[in-house]
């Protein structure tokens, strides 16, 4: 998968690099704004209340 | 290391027929350089590996946004939402009206109204919290812009009795009170509504087991009618980062009340450095 990757996008290596980074930035950036979020409404069970 | 066995197949390859390694012989014949010879079939085992790779690293993700999003990213947004919510209050009052000495009882907002802002300098100095009406979850609690909700059957501040309010101390959304246990017998906690600053103090901490509503009486622990005191009174759950057994009580006691006018506390402001104005104001007075 790594290797496909690599090899998907043309160019120089530091051009590669750059790009991947890039890719890599882009996903960070989703994770952060839709599927942490989503994955928090999933996994947490906090309370912090009192009630008989 | 790859190279070298392809290589000896390929000298065996054009010598004799090699019926074993045939497969191998016609790969490597066919690309002529090392490098095409390189590109071996993409076997699904690297492709699960790396695929593994890639959700542990977000699974990690996960634990590194949650700290970041609760300590990092919501305490400066709420900062922002109270320094607004402040000057909004400070515009809207009406500074013909002198304080009548009294000191007054916030009027019960609808649910999920914001009607308060929590400041304890205690736990970080710029340390301030919207409050909102009622304990809901989906609707306060949760919320990163609310997050401190008032237990809608208890007292609003100003009235005796009991003024109780609740927050998580985990979790990956708002947590306001994560460092409740910092509070030192004396520190101050400031409510700012529209009509001033109610100042506590912070008497004592218990751990109780979350079905003791009592510690929501009019005077907590004590059944019976409100008597003179003003009660502030924090829920949040214990342990901190483990789980959600028990809870954690925190009381504080009412000591002060500045009208709007007077402008907020000194320590607060001198604490507090998004809380402005009231210094000029306390200097001209």
């Amino acid at each position: 998968m790594f290797s496909l990757l690599w090899r998907f996008f043309p160019g120089p290596v530091w051009l590669r690099i750059l790009v991947l980074l890039l890719v890599v930035a882009a996903l960070v950036w989703a994770l952060i704004t839709y599927a942490y979020p989503y994955a928090a409404t999933l996994l947490s069970s906090e309370e912090s209340t009192v009630t008989s | 290391m790859e190279n070298q066995p392809a290589d000896a197949v390929v000298e065996a390859a054009a010598s004799a027929s090699v019926p074993a390694g045939a497969g191998g012989a016609r790969h490597a014949v066919g690309g002529s350089h090392a490098r095409t010879r390189r590109r071996a079939r993409l076997s699904p085992l690297t492709v699960i590996g790396e695929l593994l790779l890639v959700s542990g690293l977000a699974v990690l993700g996960y634990f590194g946004w949650q700290y970041v999003n609760t300590q990092v990213v919501v305490p400066q947004q709420q900062q922002g939402l109270a320094a607004q919510q402040s000057a909004r209050w400070a515009a809207e009052a009406d500074p013909e009206t002198p304080w009548n000495g009294k000191i007054p009882i916030a009027a019960a907002p609808a649910e999920g109204q914001v009607f308060g802002v929590l400041y304890i300098p205690a736990m970080g100095k710029n340390y301030a919290y919207r409050v909102a009406e009622g304990t809901d979850r989906p609707t306060v609690l949760d919320l990163s812009d609310k997050g401190i909700g008032h237990y809608d059957k208890t007292q609003m501040p100003g009235a005796t009795g009991n003024f109780a309010i609740a927050a998580h101390r985990s979790g990956p959304w708002v947590t306001p009170f994560r460092e409740i246990m910092r509070l030192r017998v004396g520190d101050p906690i400031y409510l700012e509504t529209e009509d001033g600053w109610y100042t506590y103090r912070f008497r004592s901490q218990e751990y109780v087991l979350p079905t003791e509503t009592d510690v929501l009486d009019a005077f907590p622990r004590v059944s019976g009618e409100p008597g003179k005191d003003r009660i502030l009174t924090l829920t949040t759950c214990h342990p901190k980062e483990d789980g959600t057994a028990e809870r954690a009580i925190t009381y504080a006691v009412f000591d002060d009340f500045r009208p709007r006018s007077e402008g907020a506390p000194a320590a607060l402001a001198e604490a507090n450095s998004n809380v402005a104005g009231s210094s000029a104001k306390q200097a001209g007075a």
